[in-house]
């Protein structure tokens, strides 16, 4: 999942950025309302981070302008204001949630496991496709009630997969949605790790459309 | 009742009045119309009704007053810092209203520096959680990752993030120390080229280990001037910490030390990016960053400059330096 990080403190920025990453998020930091806008226009995040106070102008114009274009993507608001009007603040501005400073890593990664799951129109938090069942929250994927193995990409794209059933993705889509500006994607990747799924989970979990890209059968 | 007051001859002036009006008219009726005896009586009653009414209303108002005071004694002694309501002036006597504009005033000054330390000390929890959520999430990233490279840059984050949270304690305690300050019967006197060698020292040796060029000029024998030596530090290092922390790399800043007629002038200046203009009215106050500076400071640093001034009645004025920064100066008096 790809996640939009907007957050003006340096060392607040780096531990969310090296925090999301041990679950292999794929985060973009910006550190002021500017670069967010532009982000924001020119990739397609699953996931935003805002931080209210930013160098030049508050996090809520971010959010106002992103909700005005119809996106209606999960935003969680980190701030260190914890009076109330702050939060309503925040959430009548279209925030989803929100978390107050200091907060705890563990808590970040489960509000957004729960606000994408609901983004995604999901009660569960359970992804299940044919007997496959993959639990985001442990990070384990099993066959048939047996435990596999998957290695962190591979979980990553099964993930991005089956929270979409049905959907086609392409091969671009996928790449974006897993890594950030500053990873580096080599050309046959996503292919070599789709292989690896299917060595695991059997040739019929992931399905190819041919010159479009790949989808996983609705439960 | 000693003092003749307004009222005391309005009343005098009125009695005087209703008297001769009153036995004027009795005469008048009694003369002019035949056998008026009872309408001679009935002005003669009324009259006296009226001049008794008058003296009862005279002699009553202290007690009136004294009722008034009594009420305003328990309005005030109902107000505290949650419900500092202003008093009302208008069904108060004449002789009342001044005192109560005058409280009112003083109630509208306390209001305002309540509604000041709210905002002060909110802004002041806000500042030190930032610094705290760094360090929290910094800490769990340490405890998990496997790579010792990434370890090791955490566990620098979290120093940094420690040293930052201490400087803006530090500041913060300056800050609240010299807004509850009050000055000693006498100002001690000081020579500013000697309180400010070693401190300039100091600033000398970090500017250069900045790679940032640093000059001082002190004209010889400055006239002494009157500020606690340890306000004085505390003025010249915050001046000295933001020349350094706004000046980039190869940068330069200069410190200039003058006498004026009745005072000696000192100049920080710095070629860092500089305050707009529009900007540099607010920047005095606390927590309230230029644009450029909410990267760096704490917001505390120039409000502990002009609270200094205040106290002693000096003068800051921030503008442009020709180094291409801020040129802030402070004088002070003799």
């Amino acid at each position: 999942m790809r996640i939009l990080l907007v957050e003006d403190d340096k060392i607040i920025g780096d531990g969310v950025v090296e925090g999301l990453g041990l679950d292999d998020y794929a985060v973009d930091w910006v550190e002021n309302k500017r670069s967010a806008l532009t982000a924001l226009a020119a990739n397609t995040y699953e996931f935003l981070i805002l931080d209210l106070g930013l160098p030049d102008g508050s996090g809520l114009d971010v959010l106002r302008d992103v909700r005005q274009k119809g996106n209606d993507i999960p935003v969680l608001i980190l701030t260190a204001y914890d009076t109330i009007q702050d939060k309503v603040k925040g959430l009548d501005g279209g925030a989803d949630d929100y978390l107050i400073k200091p907060f705890d890593l563990d808590e970040l990664r489960v509000r957004i496991r729960a606000l994408s799951r609901r983004a995604n129109g999901r009660s569960s938090p359970l992804l299940k496709t044919g007997d496959v069942t993959l639990d985001p929250a442990k990070r384990l994927v099993s066959r048939a009630g047996t435990p596999v193995n998957l290695g962190p990409k591979e979980f990553a794209i099964l993930q991005t997969l089956m929270e979409k059933p049905g959907r086609v993705l392409s091969k671009a889509q996928i790449e974006d949605s897993l890594y950030g500006w500053d990873m580096e994607v080599e050309s046959n990747t996503i292919e070599v790790h789709i292989h690896g799924i299917r060595k695991k989970l059997g040739k019929d979990c992931i399905q190819t459309v041919r010159h479009v890209g790949y989808k996983v059968e609705e439960a | 009742m000693g003092r003749i007051t307004p009222m005391k001859q309005l009343y005098w002036l009125a009695l005087v009045f209703c008297a001769i009006a009153w036995v004027g008219s009795v005469a008048w009726i009694l003369i002019t119309i035949p056998l008026s005896w009872p309408l001679a009586a009935l002005v003669l009653l009324s009259g006296g009704f009226v001049v008794t009414a008058l003296w009862l209303h005279y002699h009553t108002l202290p007690i009136r007053t004294g009722q008034k005071i009594v009420e305003l004694a328990q309005s005030i002694q109902a107000l505290n810092t949650e419900r500092l309501t202003t008093l009302t002036v208008d069904d108060q006597p004449t002789e009342l209203r001044p005192l109560i504009e005058a409280f009112n005033r003083f109630l509208k000054l306390e209001q305002e520096r309540l509604q000041h330390e709210h905002a002060f000390s909110s802004e002041a929890s806000h500042q030190l959680r930032t610094p705290l959520a760094g360090i929290r999430l910094q800490a769990q990233i340490a405890q998990r990752v496997t790579d010792d490279e990434k370890r090791t840059k955490a566990l620098d984050n979290i120093i940094k993030a420690i040293d930052r949270n201490t400087h803006l304690v530090e500041q913060l305690l300056d800050y609240s120390r010299l807004t509850s300050f009050r000055h000693a019967a006498s100002t001690p006197s000081i020579h500013l080229e000697t309180e400010s060698k070693d401190l300039l020292a100091k600033y000398a040796e970090k500017a250069q280990s900045n790679n940032i060029q640093f000059e001082h000029r002190i004209v010889p024998e400055l006239p002494q001037i009157s500020c606690a030596a340890h306000h004085m530090d505390l003025m010249l290092k915050n001046l000295l910490d933001n020349a350094l922390r706004y000046t980039p790399d190869s940068g330069q800043v200069m410190v200039n030390i003058e006498a004026l007629d009745s005072g000696v002038k000192l100049s920080v200046e710095d070629s860092g990016p500089g305050i707009a203009p529009d900007q540099i009215s607010t920047v005095q106050s606390p927590f309230q960053t230029s644009s450029s500076g909410k990267k760096h400071g704490t917001g505390l640093g120039l409000a502990i400059v002009k609270r200094i001034t205040e106290i002693y009645g000096a003068t800051l004025e921030l503008g442009s330096s020709p180094l291409g920064g801020l040129r802030a100066s402070v004088v002070l008096k003799t």
